[in-house]
């Protein structure tokens, strides 16, 4: 086996048997899934129907993303409190490969948790949306993930639990304290937005907050209606949530390998 | 419009912002006595018909206003008595008739039935409107109409007060949408009975912009780190194994949480003071220089009602959140689960307010702590006057210490929760 063969094994190991995984897995599920479904049975169309069915059905991910960041986070400095950070590096002395490895068995599982949760959130929009008015009358089609937008949606809502949780993980490596690390990821991901929300008072800042946040530009991926009069287009939204990961493990990388563990 | 109004008024003069009391019937609030704008006070419940109508009644002393309403003219109550100081003693007094504007915000984007007046019945509006106003109208007819006293002579005299000139009519313009032309109103005298039309409201101008406001919303970021600090000073003590050796120095570990609560509650409140001291002023200069202070847009003193509301107020809203977040670390004994759970509960109703329908909304932000979040408006809003409620314009669906009785009612069942489970569980 190679070196990151063997680590992502340890890695592995470790993430499956530890106890907070499944909570938090679960936890995560539950939010999406609960908080989706208690979105879309609200909504009614007489006086909504011009909302975005895809977006509204995938609500939940705003709260589910919160357990993932914590997971992710925890993969990272549960083994700072304990001790076991030093386990870790003796036994794969190459920083990065243990990173890298932390990175890639943290994204397997968010995929897999994170294509659940969004699955049972469409069928629940499926089922649920029709029966509150939103009918091809109004101009609704019922929910599917064979309509092109929906699938891209859908699709874009796992990956971006999984560059949420890369950022977190990469944070987590850069601070190594987990009250630091989630209080830095949960302000990033909530505060933004609501400091984004500038109105009249200031267009120029809120279309660019909106533009670069992580969360609302990750979020632009679930939009199906108006896609021309959104800051930010769906994919380059993603693309934008992928430079904050992609800078926040960089940044992990860089201070694990310089520091002292 | 539940706060279309017809009644009786004594007013220094028809320039808008003098000083007045009335009486009136509303359409979906009873009889009310309202003075100098911002004051209400309750009469007679009840819709008011022409099978149903209502007898009101103002008397002058002085600076003394009384008003009474009845349901026959025979038996009257006292609804209220107020004082307006420096009235002149000749006043203005008359029948009027007010209809606020309908406002539509991204929620509510069809105008249909009753709450639409005939011209906009129907109307839709695109989904990227932000906000529409719409002028409705409303129609009274009186009645018995007497005045005692002396008076300038001549027969009664119908003008429309306020518009346009007076306040400013509340609409925002938006691409392919232009503003509602102000509305007309209209007197006419048949036999004795009086039919008066207005539009528009007598009552505090309330904007949907709340800069004041918004720029609290920073302190968002320090609440972050203050629950971050109240969910450590317990978490830190299990992570270390310290918490053994605080237990078996003061084995009493209710009393242990308290003690916790406490420093933590006066640290985080004389942090949130001394914070939100120095960031109203600064942030007030700011809008000054920037020519929002006007009489719209109030600059607050610290020593005044609302100055002390803002800045109290933000104080108390962290150090009830620290409390709130250290009893979900007595619970969780977990750094991150604690602090998210707090932030989720705290911070991401203002995001999911800004999503769900109106009426969930109000829900959700009644119900979680978030709606302390009231504390921090800039520009106070009144339960009498139609205004857009959001969060986004400071403005939330309880009174504002109302709502952080909800985030104290929380903070205290979140501490007996975990006073109970750490009497219950091993250290």
């Amino acid at each position: 086996m190679t070196a990151l063969g063997e680590a992502l094994h340890c890695e592995w190991t470790k993430l499956r048997t530890v106890p907070s995984t499944g909570w938090l897995l679960f936890t995560a599920l539950a939010l999406t899934v609960g908080a989706s479904t208690l979105a879309t049975v609200v909504e009614k169309c007489p006086t909504s129907c011009g909302a975005d069915t895809t977006k509204l059905s995938l609500t939940g991910i705003l709260l589910g993303q919160a357990a993932i960041a914590v997971l992710a986070v925890l993969v990272m400095t549960g083994e700072y409190s304990s001790g076991m950070i030093r386990t870790t590096l003796t036994a794969v002395p190459r920083r990065t490969t243990a990173l890298a490895a932390k990175a890639i068995a943290l994204t397997g599982v968010v995929l897999a948790a994170g294509t659940f949760a969004v699955l049972g959130s469409v069928l629940a929009g499926h089922f649920i949306l029709p029966g509150n008015g939103f009918t091809g009358a109004h101009g609704s089609l019922p929910l599917s993930l064979g309509a092109g937008p929906t699938l891209r949606a859908a699709a874009g809502s796992v990956l971006y639990l999984v560059l949420i949780a890369l950022l977190s993980l990469g944070l987590a490596a850069a601070l190594r304290d987990s009250g630091a690390t989630i209080a830095v990821v949960l302000a990033l991901l909530y505060i933004v937005p609501i400091l984004s929300d500038l109105g009249t008072m200031d267009p120029t800042w809120e279309h660019r907050l909106q533009r670069y946040g992580p969360m609302t530009a990750g979020l632009a991926i679930q939009a199906t209606r108006n896609i021309g009069k959104l800051p930010i287009g769906p994919w380059a939204g993603l693309g934008v949530l992928a430079a904050w990961a992609a800078a926040a493990l960089l940044a992990g990388g860089l201070l694990l390998r310089l520091r002292d563990a | 419009m539940p706060w279309a109004k017809a009644g009786i008024i004594i007013k220094a003069s028809t320039k808008p912002g003098s000083a007045y009391a009335a009486v009136m019937a509303t359409a979906g609030h009873g009889v009310r006595m309202q003075y100098n704008y911002t004051h209400d006070t309750a009469g007679l419940p009840g819709a008011v018909s022409a099978a149903s109508p209502r007898w009101l009644r103002l008397t002058r002393s002085g600076d003394t206003i009384t008003g009474y309403d009845s349901t026959n003219g025979i038996h009257w109550d006292k609804i209220g008595t107020v004082s307006l100081a420096g009235l002149p003693s000749t006043v203005q007094a008359g029948l009027f008739a007010t209809s606020p504007s309908l406002l539509l915000t991204n929620g509510t984007l069809s105008c249909r039935g009753a709450a639409c007046s005939g011209a906009t019945r129907g109307q839709t509006f695109a989904s990227n409107t932000p906000l529409v106003s719409i002028a409705t109208q409303a129609t009274a007819a009186f009645d018995h109409v007497g005045l005692h006293g002396e008076r300038a002579g001549g027969a009664w005299r119908g003008s429309q007060v306020g518009f346009p000139t007076g306040i400013p009519f509340v609409c925002t313009p938006s691409p392919g949408h232009s503003c509602p032309k102000a509305p007309t109103g209209g007197f006419k005298e048949s036999s004795g009975t009086f039919t008066v039309v207005g539009s528009g409201d007598i009552a505090p101008y309330v904007t949907n912009v709340d800069p004041l406001g918004f720029i609290l919303k920073g302190s968002l970021v320090g609440l972050i780190a203050v629950i971050a600090l109240g969910a450590l000073f317990i978490t830190a003590e299990y992570r270390r194994g310290m918490i053994r050796t605080t237990f078996a120095a003061s084995p009493r570990r209710g009393r242990v949480l308290a003690a916790k609560a406490i420093v933590i509650g006066s640290v985080t409140f004389v942090a949130g003071l001394a914070g939100a001291a120095v960031a109203v002023p600064i942030a007030e200069h700011k809008l000054h220089a920037e020519h929002w202070a006007s009489s719209v847009y109030p600059i607050w003193s610290l020593t005044s009602g609302h100055g002390l509301q803002i800045v109290v107020g933000t104080a108390g809203l962290l150090a009830v959140a620290a409390i709130l977040a250290l009893s979900a670390g007595a619970v969780l004994r977990r750094s991150a689960g604690a602090i998210t759970a707090v932030v989720v509960l705290l911070v991401v109703p203002l995001i999911l307010g800004a999503i769900l329908p109106q009426t969930y909304a109000d829900w959700l932000l009644r119900l979680t702590p978030a709606a302390a979040f009231g504390l921090q408006q800039g520009i106070p809003h009144y339960s009498q006057v139609s205004s857009t409620c959001e969060p986004y314009n400071g403005c939330y669906p309880l009174a504002p210490w109302d709502g952080f009785a909800v985030l104290c009612v929380w903070a205290a069942l979140a501490l007996a929760v975990a006073t109970y489970l750490l009497r219950r569980r091993d250290a």
